[in-house]
């Protein structure tokens, strides 16, 4: 949010989705030595690296490539669209997620709630939307005027 | 160390594409699952670093006065209710809040959020509520609608359906998901797996029936 929308706050965690399973159980001990070693050196909470969007919403998001925004030797770190932030934010339905919707709406090309679902169309599963309808239902509705629909 | 992360992430993240919007569907299995949740297991087993500043309510109020960002300062006293400091989640509410000088809408209305998000959680689990929430200087004289649609009256009838009691009775009108959280997620899908659950769409239905019970009821 901070470096896509320039939003006035920045999150305090990274989310982290494997794409590649195997990738995830043959890197798992160092990383987590890794995670371990920089959470004692820069005093930080210790989720601050974290899988829990990954448990909860792998068979409910598609993952975008994103567009190379840096390299840090073999990191190499993708930013996604800000419609698919806001496809994300929307699911996630709280009120600080509505928030930030307001904060991303304007700097999209989304200017009505059916382009808003055509965007949950594209990135969020059938599934995703099956089980997140009243978050989907109560952040549309924040956001778009009733009269749109 | 180093090396080895290297050479490990070399193999998945060289991959680059010109079209930021081709997607790809991700996997997960059981064992990933367990495997990630078992990682939080064992960090929950250490002894919780606490910071040099505990963030306390009454700390995240002040914050917001100097101009923090509301969710920031919210966000961060959250870290410390079911991280850090949840050992000690009475003393992270014990103190009143410090009002400022010179009072704004904002900081009032930021104020009596503070004061609702306080009672609310501690009727969620079980902490003695303490009696600076009940002062009705926390009770707004008038509603704060927090939608882009406070004028549409479908829209205000359904935050008043939908806002926890706490919140309502301040004269806020809100989402009824104000703090589910990473770190409750972890501790149902490690249940679900201590119940034998395998099937990660069952595990899946039993966190969400989880969140629901305790934050959206």
């Amino acid at each position: 949010m901070l470096l896509v929308a320039h939003a006035p706050r920045s999150t305090n965690d990274i989310d982290v989705f494997w794409i590649e399973e195997d990738a995830f159980q043959r890197t798992l001990n160092p990383l987590r030595e890794s995670v371990q070693a920089i959470t004692a050196r820069y005093a930080l909470n210790p989720d601050w690296f974290n899988y829990v969007a990954q448990m909860l919403m792998y068979d409910e998001v598609l993952i975008p490539d994103g567009k190379l925004w840096k390299r840090f030797g073999p990191l190499h770190i993708h930013v996604p669209t800000r419609e698919y932030i806001l496809a994300l934010k929307i699911i996630a339905g709280r009120q600080k997620d509505l928030e930030d919707c307001a904060i991303l709406l304007p700097q999209t090309t989304i200017r009505t709630r059916q382009q808003a679902q055509q965007v949950l169309n594209q990135y969020i599963l059938p599934e995703g939307q099956e089980n997140n309808a009243e978050q989907i239902e109560n952040a549309l509705r924040h956001l778009f005027e009733e009269r749109e629909q | 160390m180093l090396n080895r992360l290297k050479t490990h992430f070399a193999t998945f993240l060289k991959k680059e594409s010109n079209d930021p919007s081709q997607v790809v569907r991700s996997t997960l299995a059981f064992e990933t699952l367990q495997a990630m949740a078992q990682v939080y297991n064992e960090r929950q087993r250490e002894l919780p670093v606490m910071p040099a500043t505990i963030e306390t309510m009454a700390w995240a109020y002040k914050q917001i006065c100097q101009g923090e960002d509301p969710w920031t300062a919210l966000g961060n006293f959250t870290n410390a209710w079911y991280g850090y400091a949840k050992h000690i989640r009475a003393d992270l509410v014990s103190e009143p809040l410090t009002r400022p000088e010179l009072e704004t809408e904002h900081t009032h209305r930021w104020a009596a959020f503070c004061a609702a998000s306080v009672e609310f959680l501690c009727e969620r689990y079980g902490i003695a509520c303490p009696d600076w929430v009940h002062d009705p200087c926390y009770i707004l004289e008038t509603a704060w609608w927090h939608t882009r649609q406070a004028d549409d009256p479908s829209m205000r009838k359904r935050l008043v359906q939908m806002t926890p009691a706490p919140f309502a009775r301040r004269n806020i009108f809100c989402s009824n998901r104000l703090f589910q959280n990473k770190y409750e997620v972890y501790e149902w899908i490690q249940e679900a797996i201590a119940q034998a659950m395998t099937n990660l769409a069952e595990i899946h239905h039993y966190a969400r029936q989880k969140e629901i019970s305790i934050h959206e009821t």
